[in-house]
């Protein structure tokens, strides 16, 4: 049984959040979430033509799952437009939380983090619940948890590069530092492995959605990806020894047969 | 007068917001709105005066990473 973790006063079991985008269908998506475990699902807003209906069919299909919604500011390019969208977010989905993404460049769509502090800023000031979509930089995550950021998820690698943690020793130095927060890897993941290295690494959760979406089969990709977040979850509650360079046996010496003290 | 509405030119004969989003054959429940980037709640459509060649964002939920 794995250990709970608070979100926001928000009791949770899994370590997963799962993205709903990209899926080959809703039938799918819905297999997909049952199996990872995941009780946190990310979504957005986007701009809607008059009698589509599409969307608010998909949301209420959503509300039944019961899980706790987390809708993004994705495509923001600045501070103003994340807020706006952050109010927007707040009356559709009825939440206070927001995954704050500001984009900063396009190419690698990088978080804009100068954007992303004045944005938290404003929104914890407003009461909302901010969980900051930035890079692994250090003083940045400080300033965040300064800030009132209570969640701060950190890229592992560009969004759906799959590529897994491109720089580890800044992000164990995260975990090191930030002991009051909650770190949860958002972006670039790709495979379990990567799940349970973030796992072990001390971070308190992973957010997934090209991983699982866009794989052949996401509902057994989803089951992976949960079995991974235990394992690694279980491993660095476990205490994992620390590497050392040379070798030490694991049989005992003594008593090893066929040993003869070599006198010449 | 002429509105933009998600950034297409839109005709409307009237410039309460309200109006404007049912003349639009929108369902006031399913979507939420900007006025020239600023949001406008649903408490308070009733009162907004939408001008000519303002610009108004309609957005509705959708899948999201």
């Amino acid at each position: 049984m794995l250990d709970s973790w608070e979100v926001y006063d928000f009791e949770l079991q899994s370590r997963l959040f799962l993205g709903t985008a990209q899926y080959p269908s809703p039938a799918i998506m819905h297999e997909a979430i049952e199996a990872s475990g995941a009780q946190v699902l990310t979504t957005s807003l986007r701009r809607q033509a008059p009698n589509a209906g599409g969307g608010q069919k998909w949301w209420q299909q959503l509300r039944k799952l019961n899980s706790q919604i987390l809708p993004n500011t994705a495509g923001c390019r600045n501070a103003k437009e994340a807020v706006t969208l952050a109010h927007m977010a707040r009356e559709l989905f009825h939440t206070n939380w927001i995954k704050l993404e500001i984009t900063g460049d396009d190419y690698n769509l990088q978080p804009n983090i100068l954007e992303l502090l004045v944005a938290t800023e404003q929104l914890q000031k407003e009461g909302f619940k901010v969980f900051a979509y930035t890079t692994e930089d250090l003083v940045v995550c400080k300033r965040l948890r300064d800030l009132g950021c209570q969640v701060i998820m950190p890229w592992g690698a560009p969004i759906g590069t799959g590529k897994g943690l491109l720089n580890p020793y800044a992000l164990k130095t995260l975990r090191e530092r930030l002991l009051d927060v909650s770190l949860v890897i958002d972006a670039g993941i790709g495979l379990p492995s990567h799940v349970a290295q973030v796992m072990e690494l001390g971070f308190d959760g992973v957010l997934l959605n090209t991983s699982v979406a866009r794989c052949d089969d996401p509902a057994k990709m989803a089951k992976a990806m949960h079995h991974a977040s235990v394992a690694g979850r279980l491993a660095y509650l476990s205490g994992a020894i620390s590497e050392r360079e040379t070798a030490v046996a694991s049989t005992p010496v003594i008593g090893t047969p066929f040993w003869q003290s070599k006198e010449n | 007068m002429r509105i933009l509405v998600n950034s297409e030119q839109v005709d409307v004969d009237t410039s309460n917001l309200r109006e404007i989003l049912e003349q639009l054959g929108y369902q006031p429940e399913d979507i939420v709105v900007a006025r020239n980037l600023e949001f406008i709640p649903r408490t308070q459509w009733d009162d907004c005066i939408v001008n000519e060649q303002d610009s108004l964002d309609i957005l509705a939920a959708m899948f999201g990473g």
